[in-house]
């Protein structure tokens, strides 16, 4: 005869054991396919492998200091600064706005459609489309620049060291624009209309309804929104390699695409992972210290 | 008791069959051979099917038991894929196709290439293979001399001009000296009207490389192979007054507006279009534009031509430079004796012929006599009587010197004005990061 805690204590042990058994399995394949290729690399950035065959000497930290002292990763990170910038204001901003609009219109769907559809587009499509768009004798851009009257204002968008990198920037918001609209709208729709109809009621204005009562309720959302937008900025590769494998002369090299120049074009493995570390780190940082800034104001309602 | 017995008869007859009937299937089996290479489309994909199958014929014909299996990557890809494919039992391939110069270089100092020294002494190819691309395939692993790569195609860098445009101007003949160069852009440059403007050059340098055939032709022109060879080596600065001086050539070209705009938008392969339609006389490439041209409907030699890049100082030795493609053997390839049998085969001069036409590049043994067109049988008549031939600027440097010297020649070309700058920053930046090490 089994007393009632031990029934109670035997059936905790049987659910501890269930929970185990679903988790052995996805944590095994995270360790094997997550952990350890990133301990590897942790382990291969203090050395001087070439990438090739098995032979490397320990270097300590002098891939770090290297990096460090080296122009190219400072421009790169520079770049991948600038992305971060403009990707936290413009595709949130714009998905924001996008999603009020659709939220309040007729054949929503429709234009659900249409706005998320860039989203389907991998990001080397994406890539070779614009570049189409932005070449300087045929491209579309500069077309339609002198069919408007803008003809001055005609580039070589991708050439030139002082628009590569927005132009490729551009490209990308375009896609994620997409994502930020779908957030926000499934955002909007999961508010509690009650609150924003008192505030109606109360006489505030569309815009005060808007910015003192619907965006602080949407916290959550723009929470994952800058979170996958900032993650992304930070690791762009495929769209910048794909236009200007971050040229012309570095002007839109990011951290993504310096990591593999290194590892790859290089044979400079061991240099590559401690930038590839660096990379972990600094995603890292900022996303925590994001997420747990905002979460730690959490609006419940 | 006489059923038992039968039965036990046949049942070591059957045996016996199924044993007699796979040794001699094993023994009749070819012995596969993996051979990767990055041409997986277009004539260079069909020009490499051919003459591999013309490679089996051979094979079959003297009964060597080797069957040639053939898998491609995609170039881009397979600079990546190769280097994984090769350092892994298993995986690895027999042989597969590689740049001649650092890349190999790299390969061979991580020890994942097998030393072909042997074979080439045992097979006597000194007397079949081009002596200059000999010494072009000696590498220096460890301190000791090896061959870890056996070249089977090459492409020449040359000037490819525009025959029309140089009728237009009044270009009686070739350039051979840079001041005959530098008049007959003159005259290039005055075609030029309100609706059409005519460059006298064209260059593709999305991709980088296109723009290093500049920068290298003029440096042998001026300061010779030696330094050259000595200043990829680091044993000379980037700084130097050779370097500037031939940089500086270049850059006074490009403040002229001598090149058609906007270069680095186009791939070499874009960029020729402005060549095919007459917008642009001449661009200094590899060998490989032939293909690219005839596709766009010019014909050899009555619509394009080619010269040697011009003599500039005619105390400096005269000569070419180009790229290599040869076979290399990972230490970990399965089958190595048949995968030498197949290297003969690819080396016979009737492969290299066949591959050489179909392709539109260059030969590697001296026996072969490819039946080349107008315009190739020109380069091929350079190339033959070359004194020496060394690699292009990225397949020489170390590749993260080739990499930072890339950006740099990019940079030249975008602010020519600057190129002093320019170069000082690369040279900084080599020994700050210690790149040739």
């Amino acid at each position: 005869m089994f007393s009632k805690s031990q029934e109670y204590q035997k059936q905790k042990i049987k659910r501890i054991l269930t929970i185990i058994s679903f988790l052995v399995l996805p944590i095994l394949v995270y360790l094997a396919f997550v952990i350890g290729p990133a301990l590897y690399s942790m382990v291969y950035s203090f050395t001087d492998w070439s990438g090739v065959g098995s032979s490397f000497s320990w270097v300590g930290f002098e891939n770090y200091i290297t990096a460090f002292n080296s122009g190219p990763f400072f421009n790169a990170l520079k770049n991948n600064a600038i992305w971060v910038g403009i990707f936290i204001t413009v595709p949130t901003g714009l998905g924001l706005t996008l999603a009020k609009m659709v939220d309040s219109l007729k054949g929503e769907r429709f234009l659900k459609t249409i706005f998320y559809i860039p989203m389907t587009f991998s990001y080397v499509v994406i890539g070779l489309m614009w570049s189409w768009i932005y070449l300087p004798e045929s491209g579309i851009l500069n077309m339609a620049l002198d069919f408007v009257g803008f003809g001055f204002l005609k580039t070589a968008w991708l050439s030139e060291p002082s628009t590569a990198l927005i132009a490729v920037i551009i490209a990308a918001v375009w896609r994620q624009t997409g994502l930020s609209m779908v957030l926000y709208l499934a955002g909007l729709r999961g508010l509690p209309i009650e609150v924003i109809e008192q505030a109606k009621i109360d006489g505030a204005s569309s815009w005060q309804r808007f910015w003192k009562v619907t965006f602080p309720m949407l916290k959550s959302t723009t929470t994952v929104v800058l979170s996958l937008t900032m993650i992304y900025a930070l690791r762009a590769f495929a769209i910048v390699y794909v236009m200007t494998s971050g040229g012309p002369n570095r002007a839109s090299d990011v951290l993504g695409t310096l990591v593999y120049k290194q590892l790859f074009w290089n044979l400079r493995a061991g240099y590559g992972s401690a930038l590839a570390m660096i990379l972990f780190v600094i995603i890292l940082v900022v996303v925590v210290l994001f997420q747990w800034r905002m979460l730690s104001k959490e609006v419940s309602f | 008791m006489h059923y038992i017995a039968s039965n036990k008869v046949l049942r070591v007859s059957l045996i016996a069959v199924i044993l007699v009937g796979a040794f001699t299937g094993f023994t009749l089996a070819k012995t596969p051979v993996e051979m990767y290479h990055y041409w997986p489309s277009g004539n260079w994909n069909e020009a490499f099917v051919e003459a591999t199958n013309l490679a089996q014929q051979k094979l079959d014909a003297k009964d060597a038991g080797v069957e040639l299996n053939l898998k491609t990557v995609k170039h881009e890809d397979y600079k990546t894929k190769i280097k994984l494919l090769a350092q892994q039992k298993g995986t690895s391939p027999d042989l597969f196709s590689y740049w001649e110069g650092a890349r190999t270089q790299a390969l061979a100092d991580a020890g994942v290439l097998q030393d072909l020294s042997n074979y080439w002494a045992e097979n006597n190819l000194d007397n079949k293979i081009f002596p200059f691309l000999k010494e072009a395939a000696m590498y220096s692993v460890k301190g000791e001399e090896g061959i870890y790569n056996i070249p089977f195609g090459t492409h020449a860098i040359v000037v490819v001009y525009n025959k029309t445009l140089f009728e237009e101007a009044g270009i009686k003949s070739e350039p051979e000296t840079w001041n005959e160069l530098l008049s007959a852009s003159e005259k290039i440059k005055s075609l030029s009207t309100e609706d059409k403007k005519v460059y006298p050059f064209v260059s593709g340098i999305k991709n980088r490389w296109p723009a290093q055939y500049w920068f290298d032709y003029l440096l042998f022109r001026t300061a010779g192979p030696e330094f050259r060879q000595n200043l990829l080596k680091g044993k000379e600065s980037f700084t130097s007054p050779e370097v500037m001086r031939a940089v500086e050539m270049w850059s006074e070209l490009l403040k002229k507006d001598y090149f058609y705009p906007n270069a680095a938008s186009y791939s070499w392969s874009e960029a020729m279009n402005f060549f095919v339609n007459d917008k642009a006389a001449m661009n200094v490439i590899a060998s490989w534009f032939v293909g690219n041209l005839k596709g766009a409907g010019m014909k050899p030699g009555e619509d394009f031509g080619i010269f040697e890049f011009p003599v500039i100082d005619p105390s400096v030795p005269q000569g070419m430079y180009g790229a290599v493609d040869g076979f290399a053997m990972p230490k970990l390839a399965s089958h190595k004796e048949a995968a030498y049998e197949a290297l003969n085969v690819l080396l016979n001069p009737e492969v290299q012929e066949l591959h050489s036409e179909m392709k539109g590049s260059l030969h590697v043994t001296s026996q072969a006599e490819p039946d080349f067109g107008p315009v190739m049988s020109d380069v091929n008549e350079l190339y033959a009587s070359t004194p020496f031939y060394y690699f292009n600027f990225d397949l020489t440097a170390p590749p993260p010197v080739a990499d930072a010297g890339l950006d740099t020649f990019i940079q030249i070309w975008q602010n020519p004005d600057n190129y002093k700058k320019a170069l000082k920053q690369l040279q900084s930046r080599i020994e700050k990061e210690n790149l040739f090490e």
